[in-house]
């Protein structure tokens, strides 16, 4: 039983990293943590989450069971939030045994998701339309979508090296920059103001603010900080990448 | 008018696009979509009304975020699926690049009108988003507060 209780406590922590991982508000993943803890008979449940790491603390006759998880990786994936959602909705109103717990959690790593050429059309449209939205002609446009397309593909061969969120925003702004010079050279689009704000739009946090701002609300005050200036980190990398690619061309 | 339409048009192809980003599923893409659509809609009306983009950020991010929280209830999903790709319209993202820009060109005084601008729309899509989000707390804990008496 006892073996039991730590590998419970341990699947509550994955359902919560999970949940952090994907971009759900801080508030959100420890009320998540303490229902399931509370449904499945502890005494106690303590969570703590900041962004970059949370630790529960169950009490359950005597005994305190304590994990600590470190987290790195941020993202948004609304399906797995909307699965980690539903789970936790069936484990408080109908606890399951250990091993069905351990299957289940396993298969939220199995979500739906895009495939390679679907988000990469999805930022081909995103840039056209986004442009457009800034009152960019089909030329601008069309730059942006094809900036856009390279921006994915420089996106996802940096991803492999290990890079600081800063140096990658700013790499990957300052090439698109350029790939903009280089497509009004050749005639394609005329406005880099309307064409390169297409592409911002890609890159620019809007998640990140709206649920930094949240947590801030909801008391969570270091997550939302924390948040907060990484979001504006990211933006001033963004705006310095395709800044100095401007910079670059008019002198 | 036509630059309106074909803003309200654009601000669904950018909801949607997002959605798919986010890893929105199925028939969710779309709504998120109409709800960038009624995010623009709601802000050019405003906008028209008050001559404020304070107002204008802060009205339309009302109507959007009601709409979520109820949408969120009916469909028992978490109101961030649907909260943030619709907002994705009304996201700063031109002002931020033109405070940069104009900061790194040494045009300061631009850089400063633009960051004004941009301070107040994010004041007022965040405002709204508070002032929304603490409606629903209070609706629930009255609520609550009611069953539990029962």
């Amino acid at each position: 039983m006892d073996k039991d209780r730590k590998t419970t406590v341990g699947c509550i922590l994955d359902i919560g990293e999970k949940l952090l991982e994907s971009g759900a508000e801080v508030s959100r993943v420890e009320d998540t943590m303490q229902r399931i803890g509370y449904a499945y008979g502890f005494d106690r449940i303590d969570v703590f989450t900041i962004i970059s790491s949370m630790y529960i603390s169950a009490a359950f006759d005597g005994e305190t069971y304590t994990q600590t998880r470190r987290i790195k990786k941020t993202g948004v994936d609304m399906e797995k939030i909307v699965r980690c959602n539903e789970l936790s909705r069936r484990l408080c109103s109908k606890p399951e045994p250990c091993e069905e717990l351990i299957r289940d959690v396993k298969k939220l790593d199995e979500v739906n998701s895009y495939s390679f050429w679907q988000i990469l059309a999805a930022y081909f449209i995103i840039a056209f339309a986004f442009t457009v939205f800034f009152g960019g002609n089909p030329g601008d446009a069309l730059a942006a979508a094809l900036g856009a397309v390279i921006l994915r593909l420089i996106e996802s061969f940096f991803k492999r090296i290990n890079l600081h969120n800063f140096v990658l925003y700013f790499i990957n702004s300052f090439a698109v920059g350029l790939v903009i010079y280089i497509l009004i050279g050749l005639g394609v689009g005329s406005s880099y103001d309307k064409i390169a704000m297409g592409n911002i739009m890609l890159l620019i946090p809007g998640a990140g603010l709206t649920t930094a701002v949240r947590d801030m609300i909801t008391g969570d005050m270091l997550s939302g900080i924390l948040s907060f200036l990484s979001a504006l980190i990211r933006a001033t990398a963004i705006g310095l990448g395709f800044a100095a690619a401007a910079a670059i061309f008019m002198a | 008018m036509t630059d309106a339409v074909i803003q309200v048009l654009m601000s669904f192809i950018t909801s949607a696009g997002f959605s798919v980003l986010f890893n929105v599923r199925g028939k969710n893409v779309v709504i998120n979509g109409l709800g960038g659509a009624l995010s623009w809609i709601v802000y050019l009306l405003a906008f028209d009304a008050f001559n404020s983009l304070f107002w204008g950020f802060f009205i339309s991010t009302l109507a959007v975020a009601l709409l979520c929280y109820m949408l969120a209830k009916t469909i028992k999903a978490p109101v961030t699926v649907m909260l943030v790709p619709m907002i994705i319209p009304l996201v700063p993202g031109g002002l931020l690049y033109n405070t940069v820009f104009n900061i790194i060109t040494g045009n300061n005084s631009a850089a400063m009108s633009y960051f004004r601008d941009l301070v107040i729309e994010l004041a007022g899509i965040n405002l709204a988003i508070i002032a929304v989000a603490t409606l629903f707390e209070i609706i629930y804990s009255v609520r609550k507060y009611r069953l539990g008496r029962v």
